[in-house]
């Protein structure tokens, strides 16, 4: 795979999944969005795709507005019913629901991508980090909604983007710190390897501030079933089905991430005979991905300022 | 290999555009003539089933099937004028020139069978003469939150329009496509005329 290839991922992953989830209905000053120039940029000058991928998207809104309605027809028949054929619905929709949800902008998909290209792992470790990010991405959702029934009590969707925004606030000043702490990391073990070469750090740097980071972000899209499940009255079927979500999603999220993991060990398993320019190539590899990650949080985080 | 690889990144690429939208809104248009012109667009948004119970959720707080005016307020300043920094999802141009939406009138929350509704109004304010003046009119989300339906004949209509020759007809907007240009919303493009100068 060539370099201008990879640094064609690398943007297409950036601009299409760096768009802030703010619901524009809610009145909350951090999500003026027309106030925003950067955003209001990324209006007016858009990438063109190909036709192809246009009408794919295109198609699929209403095949995925109707897998929402069928959920949300499911749970009021379940409701009704206590049907165990309706259930079985109800769980396989919830799965479909999380995967194609997943796939839409966010869930750390951007970030996981970036950490594992400036990152060695392996692949079941990639594949239970980025299951960990899907399930706590799902799990913030519940807890804060958990936190708005006993301690603030207002507005639910409201409070939700309030205490959202706020989150992702401090969980993109983290991952900053972390891009920056591997960026530097790798620029000395660069300088090391001048010196010489069986100095050269290249172990893997703990995910678990990272996935803590991610995760705690939680899903718009699990707060809408949530909110939904206590208009009917039905709150554990609604986390039960955040779950089922959860692990639709983690599909999805563990493809993103298996895909850095992917394109980092195609790149560093190029055969170079000498060990010098190949410490130099992974560890600028690295590089680059930690800057993408703070490039990345960044332009996140200061959509929230 | 690389035809695999190109596979995955096609495959991902695609998945990763075409699933936002976290709320669906069935639009409706309806465009309110006088005898001298337009006075006003007034839209109506059908939402879908879990928004809908979202909304009725926080905002109807007795729980009657009703906004009474208290309720309709909040829910007016929480979950609705915030839609001025989208320019209401509405976005118009008169002949060719952008129009901006400085304010909108006659704001009602609904609910009807579990379903909310909002109606309001735009205020054009168009005077027409003989000369044809053309109007684009197109409704969408551009950070694709919402997914807004695409204008049909059959989400159209037009009131008192006796005094007006017009012709209606619905095309694909591509100047304003949106969400990295993967999203062409469709538009109504109004021709209109007074038919006598009073």
């Amino acid at each position: 795979m060539s370099n201008k290839k990879i640094l064609l991922v690398l943007l297409f992953l950036f601009f299409t999944s760096s768009f802030v989830q703010a619901n524009p209905f809610m009145a909350s000053s951090a999500q003026e969005y027309g106030k925003n120039k950067s955003q209001k940029n990324k209006i007016v000058e858009p990438v063109k795709y190909p036709s192809i991928v246009q009408g794919i998207i295109q198609k699929i809104t209403p095949v995925q507005k109707e897998i929402q309605s069928r959920l949300s027809f499911s749970m009021r028949e379940f409701k009704k019913t206590n049907s165990k054929a309706v259930f079985f619905v109800l769980i396989l929709t919830a799965f479909v629901f999380g995967m194609i949800h997943a796939a839409g902008p966010g869930h750390g998909k951007t970030v996981l991508f970036s950490y594992f290209l400036s990152n060695k792992t392996l692949f079941v470790k990639g594949a239970v980090i980025s299951a960990a990010v899907a399930f706590m991405h799902a799990l913030s959702s519940i807890a804060v909604v958990g936190i708005i029934s006993f301690i603030v009590k207002k507005s639910y969707l409201l409070s939700f983007e309030n205490i959202s925004n706020r989150i992702q606030m401090i969980s993109y000043t983290i991952i900053i710190l972390i891009g920056f702490f591997i960026f530097f990391k790798s620029l000395i073990s660069i300088f090391k390897s001048g010196q010489k070469m069986s100095s050269i750090d290249n172990k893997e740097i703990k995910a678990i501030p990272l996935v803590l980071a991610v995760g705690l972000i939680p899903c718009p899209g699990a707060l809408i079933i949530l909110l939904f499940s206590l208009s009917l009255n039905v709150l554990p079927l609604g986390i039960l089905m955040v779950l089922v979500m959860a692990a639709g999603m983690s599909v999805t999220v563990t493809f993103a991430g298996m895909s850095g993991v992917f394109l980092e060990y195609k790149i560093t398993s190029i055969n170079i005979k000498n060990n010098k320019a190949y410490a130099v190539l992974s560890l600028s590899l690295h590089m680059a991905g930690a800057l993408f990650l703070i490039l990345f949080a960044f332009f996140m985080l200061t959509s929230y300022l | 290999m690389k035809l695999k690889i190109s596979a995955l990144i096609v495959i991902f690429a695609a998945s990763l555009l075409y699933a936002h939208p976290h709320v669906y809104i069935d639009s409706f248009v309806n465009v309110v003539c006088d005898e001298d012109g337009i006075s006003c667009i007034s839209l109506r948004w059908e939402f879908d089933d879990m928004f809908s119970q979202s909304v009725i959720g926080d905002y109807d707080k007795n729980q009657d099937g009703f906004f009474d005016d208290r309720e309709l307020k909040v829910l007016y300043s929480d979950a609705f004028i915030n839609l001025k920094n989208y320019e209401y999802f509405t976005h118009i141009k008169i002949n060719g020139k952008k129009y901006k939406i400085d304010h909108v009138n006659n704001f009602k929350a609904e609910i009807n069978e579990g379903i909310l509704y909002y109606d309001f109004d735009i205020p054009l304010n168009i005077k027409l003469n003989t000369i044809n003046k053309k109007i684009n009119l197109s409704v969408y989300d551009s950070s694709y939150f919402c997914d807004v339906s695409p204008i049909t004949r059959k989400s159209v209509s037009i009131m008192n329009a006796e005094n007006i020759n017009y012709t209606i007809s619905i095309s694909e907007n591509k100047q304003d496509a949106f969400y990295y240009g993967q999203i062409t919303p469709s538009e109504l493009i109004l021709n209109l005329r007074l038919k006598n100068v009073k």
